[in-house]
């Protein structure tokens, strides 16, 4: 066959075939990169330190405007935030009952910060844990067929 | 902080992913949390709020009602379940996107 005159199809050519077989490994490897790069996203674990101070800190803050809108427009307490003051030792609707709320608050906010992450990670690799015994447990099934 | 990739063979000795990367991979998204956590106090309140109604009894919510000091326009009734779900809503989406970027300005710190 005279190559002038039909050009040979994408599949028949040997550089072709090569061409394309390397085009679909990169494209597979760009896909199982990305993919990769999504999945460790998803389940990266969170920052124990980060959160518990960003659950602590909006936590103080909460309950400074708690207090101080409850002094503005609630002089009389009926409200009974002051009752917070069972947990909070030293707590009041005052302003020193202010600092030492929000005090009390971020410590809390932290604790919980903190432990929600450990709980939040600990789950996460515990069920990542159990799909990979899975995997290598589907993966092994068929061995014995084999024998 | 360490990150690892799950799916992914383990990372040599010395940390395999740059900070920058790092840091990429542990941020939140703020607005989620924000949406998660408006939605959880607002819902909490509404239910709260709806149970005591279909409870009934000669003083509906004399407690929950105190929140109208916080939450005006707020009552415990079927509109009031709705106006608290709204006000809680709000709050606590403000609430979830600044603990979404207070995390991810101190992760971005670290």
């Amino acid at each position: 066959m005279d190559a002038g005159v039909s050009r040979p199809t994408p599949v028949t050519d040997p550089r072709n075939i090569v061409f394309h077989v390397d085009r679909e490994l990169l494209h597979m490897t760009n896909v199982d990169a990305q993919l990769e790069a999504e999945l460790t996203q998803v389940f990266a674990p969170l920052d124990k330190r980060a959160l518990g101070l960003a659950m602590g800190m909006v936590g103080a803050l909460l309950l400074s405007i708690v207090t101080l809108t409850s002094m503005l427009l609630d002089p009389n307490g009926e409200f009974p935030l002051v009752l917070l003051g069972q947990y909070f030792y030293g707590y009041s609707v005052s302003a020193v009952g202010l600092l030492v709320g929000a005090a009390w608050a971020f410590f809390t906010g932290f604790v919980w910060g903190w432990f929600l992450a450990i709980c939040r990670n600990f789950l996460l690799a515990l069920w990542l844990m159990v799909v990979r015994v899975r995997s290598d447990q589907a993966a092994a099934r068929g061995f014995l067929d084999h024998i | 902080m360490t990150q690892s990739s799950p799916f992914s063979s383990p990372a040599p000795a010395g940390g395999s992913i740059p900070p920058a990367a790092r840091v990429k991979l542990a941020r939140l998204k703020a607005r989620a949390w924000g949406v998660a956590f408006g939605l959880l106090c607002g819902v909490g309140l509404g239910v709260a709020t709806l149970i005591l109604v279909i409870k009934g009894g000669p003083t509906v919510g004399a407690h929950l009602g105190l929140l109208s000091v916080f939450l005006p326009g707020y009552s415990v009734s079927y509109g009031g379940a709705l106006v608290g779900f709204v006000y809680l809503f709000v709050i606590g989406y403000a609430l979830g996107r600044l603990v979404g970027s207070v995390y991810n300005y101190f992760v971005r710190t670290e």
